[in-house]
C-alpha cells in the first residue's frame, strides 16, 4: 500500500541523494526492476553494480544517477524509510504506484505530483482512502493549499 | 549590474545555455534531465577545473548543501543556485535572508512551500535537453482561455486597489446583473475561494491573479480548475495591478519589464515603486481617486460589455488609457501628473462632488456655471453631468477665464 503525507516530519528522509549514496548495496543494482527504473527515468543502463552507462555523460558511477531514481530504489529496497518524494519528477510517478503495490511504502510530497492514472493509496494526514486520481488531487489541494495564513504570500 | 543573467557553461559532455529573469527562479520538471549535473558543473567551474568552460556574464555559485545561512556579501551580484537537498531549504529560515541579498536565486526544487516568495509564473522553468544541449523553457503554458458565454463570478486575488478597481469596473460595465465580484485575499487563498464559490453554486468564473508572484501556486490552481469540469474559467493572469497602470502607458513612458533585475523582490515591487515615483500619492491599499469610479448612471462608461470573449486585459488597458486621454485634452490647465489627473477625475466622475464643484465654480465663475446649466439643461437647479461640463470646455463653448483660479480650485479639489 502507498501511504502519502503532505507534511515533512523529523523522520522524513529529504536528503535522498545522501541517503542512497551512503547505504546502497551492490545487490540492489542487480535487480531487474531497478534496472528497468534506471532505464525508464534516466534513459541509462546499469552495466555493473558500480557503473551506469548514460547516453549523455557516458560511463558514470551509480552515485551519479538522478535523485528521482535514487528515491525509487530506496522505496523499493528500504520501505521502512519515509522518503521525500518531491525529489522525484512526474516521470517517477508510475513507478511509485508499482512499488506501492508490492509492499507498504511511505512518501512525503511537498508538491502536486502528476500521477498517470487512478491508484490506491492512503493519505495519512487525514486518514483518507484514495482510490482515484481525483481523490488524490482533492487531498493535495486541501493539504498543500489550506487557504489559511499558513503560507501567506501577500 | 546585469539585469537578465545569461548563463552558459559546458564541458565535453554537456552544454547549458539559458537566461533568467527576476530575482527568484525555479527549475523543476522530470528527473534525469540534468539539473544536478548543472550544479556540479558550476561548482567545478568555480574551482578552475580543467575542461569546464564558463561563459556566463554573471558569477555563478551553488549554495553549499550544509549552509544554514546566506552571507549577503558572499552572494552579492551572483546567480546563486540552491538545490533541494540544501539544509537551508528544510529548516524554514531562509526567507528573511533571501530578501536581504542583492543577487539572483535559482531554486532547483519542486515544493510549493516557496509560495512565500514572490516568484513570477514566467520564472518557473523545466530543463529541456536535446542531446548534450540543455536549456530552460517555461513550465507553465499560457492559459487557453475558455469561451465565456456568461459570467457568474469574478474572483480577484488582490484585496487592495486592484480588487477595488475590478469591482468598480464590473459595476460600470453593464454586466453587473447577478455577477459577484469577490476577493480571495491573497494568492494562497485562491483555491479555497474557488471551492467556496463552487459550493455556493457559481459555475462561470473570471479569475484574476497576480502572475508576478504566483510561483508554484499555479500548479495548484491548474489542478483545481481541471478538477472542476463543469465550471468554466476565464483566467486573467495579470502581472500586478501597478504593472497594469504602467503598461497602459498613461504616463507616456516606455515601461520595460526587462529592467527589473534583482534589485527588486518582484515585478510587483518594481511596478509599485515606479508608480510611486510617478504618482507620489499612490497607495497600494486604496485605489487612487483618479482611477476610482462609481456607478453614477450619468457618467458611466459607454463601452458595451457583451460578456462574450470578455477580454479583461484589453478592457482595463483601454479604460485607463481612455480616461487619461480624455483628461489630457483639458485646455489652459497645466496638466501635471497627479494634480491634473485628480482634478479631471473629480470633475468627471464623482457624483457627489460634482455638485460641489459646480457650486464652487459658481462662486468663481458665475457665467461659466450659468452657461453650463444653460447648455446642458434648461433646469438651472438640476445636477449637471460632469462629463457634459468638461466636454463643453473642450468644445470651446465654455472658456476657462481664470486659469489660476481654476488651478487653485484644482488644488482644493485634490485635497478632498
Amino acid at each position: 500500500m502507498l501511504y502519502i503525507s503532505f507534511k515533512e516530519t523529523a523522520t522524513t528522509v529529504w536528503n535522498v541523494d545522501g541517503a542512497f549514496d551512503n547505504i546502497y548495496e551492490d545487490a540492489w543494482m542487480d535487480d531487474p526492476f531497478v534496472k528497468q527504473m534506471v532505464l525508464d527515468v534516466d534513459k541509462s543502463t546499469v552495466v555493473t553494480p558500480h557503473m551506469v552507462e548514460s547516453p549523455i555523460l557516458g560511463g558514470i558511477p551509480v552515485t551519479k544517477i538522478s535523485g528521482g531514481v535514487k528515491a525509487l530504489i530506496l522505496l523499493l529496497k528500504r520501505p521502512d524509510l519515509e522518503i521525500w518524494a518531491s525529489s522525484c519528477g512526474d516521470n517517477c510517478a508510475r513507478w511509485i504506484i508499482e512499488i506501492g503495490k508490492m509492499h507498504d511504502i511511505h512518501i512525503v510530497l511537498s508538491h502536486i505530483m502528476q500521477f498517470p492514472c487512478d491508484f490506491d493509496a492512503i493519505c495519512t494526514d487525514n486518514n483518507t482512502r484514495i482510490r482515484t486520481y481525483n481523490d488524490y488531487i482533492d487531498c493535495a489541494l486541501a493539504l498543500l493549499f489550506p487557504g489559511d495564513d499558513t503560507n501567506a504570500a501577500n | 549590474m546585469i539585469l537578465m543573467p545569461q548563463i552558459e557553461i559546458a564541458n565535453k559532455h554537456v552544454m547549458y545555455k539559458f537566461e533568467i529573469q527576476g530575482k527568484y527562479s525555479i527549475i523543476c520538471g522530470d528527473s534525469g534531465t540534468g539539473k544536478t549535473t548543472l550544479c556540479d558543473l558550476i561548482t567545478a567551474a568555480n574551482i578552475n577545473t580543467v575542461g569546464v568552460i564558463n561563459k556566463s556574464d554573471t558569477p555563478l555559485m551553488v549554495l553549499p548543501l550544509d549552509s544554514v545561512d546566506i552571507d549577503p556579501k558572499r552572494v552579492y551580484n551572483r546567480v546563486v543556485f540552491i538545490d533541494e537537498r540544501a539544509l537551508i531549504m528544510h529548516n524554514g529560515m531562509y526567507e528573511k535572508q533571501l530578501k536581504e541579498c542583492d543577487c539572483f536565486f535559482v531554486f532547483i526544487i519542486r515544493t510549493v512551500n516557496l509560495s512565500n516568495l514572490p516568484i513570477s509564473a514566467e520564472s518557473v522553468y523545466e530543463m529541456h535537453s536535446s542531446g548534450k544541449f540543455h536549456t530552460l523553457r517555461p513550465m507553465y503554458k499560457p492559459f487557453k482561455r475558455q469561451q465565456l458565454s456568461e459570467v457568474d463570478a469574478i474572483i480577484v486575488e488582490d484585496s487592495n486597489s486592484g480588487y477595488e478597481f475590478i469591482r468598480q469596473l464590473t459595476a460600470l460595465s453593464g454586466c453587473n446583473t447577478g455577477v459577484v465580484c469577490t476577493t480571495a485575499k491573497g494568492n494562497t487563498k485562491i483555491i479555497h475561494k474557488i471551492h467556496e464559490m463552487v459550493q455556493a453554486g457559481y459555475k462561470h468564473f473570471v479569475l484574476v491573479y497576480d502572475a508576478a508572484a504566483i510561483g508554484m501556486l499555479l500548479t495548484g490552481i491548474v489542478a483545481c480548475i481541471n478538477r472542476l469540469p463543469n465550471c468554466t474559467f476565464f483566467v486573467v493572469d495579470w502581472q500586478s495591478f501597478e504593472h497594469y497602470i504602467l503598461a497602459s502607458d498613461v504616463f507616456g513612458e516606455k515601461y520595460n519589464l526587462k529592467s527589473i533585475g534583482c534589485m527588486h523582490e518582484s515585478l510587483e515591487q518594481f511596478a509599485a515603486e515606479r508608480l510611486k515615483q510617478l504618482m507620489p500619492k499612490y497607495n497600494k491599499k486604496q485605489l487612487p481617486i483618479c482611477l476610482r469610479y462609481n456607478a453614477c448612471t450619468q457618467c458611466k462608461n459607454t463601452a458595451q460589455c457583451t460578456c462574450v470573449n470578455y477580454d479583461f486585459n484589453k478592457y482595463i488597458y483601454d479604460t485607463i488609457r481612455q480616461l487619461y486621454t480624455f483628461l489630457k485634452k483639458l485646455p489652459q490647465v497645466q496638466m501635471t501628473g497627479i494634480s491634473g489627473v485628480t482634478y479631471a477625475y473629480f470633475v468627471q466622475c464623482n457624483h457627489a462632488a460634482k455638485t460641489a464643484c459646480v457650486q464652487q465654480w459658481r462662486i468663481d465663475e458665475t457665467n461659466f456655471a450659468q452657461n453650463v446649466c444653460k447648455v446642458a439643461s434648461n433646469d438651472k437647479t438640476s445636477v449637471v453631468s460632469a462629463t457634459a461640463l468638461v466636454q463643453h470646455v473642450l468644445a470651446g463653448k465654455i472658456a476657462v477665464t481664470n486659469p489660476s483660479v481654476f488651478r487653485n480650485w484644482v488644488g482644493f479639489v485634490s485635497e478632498c
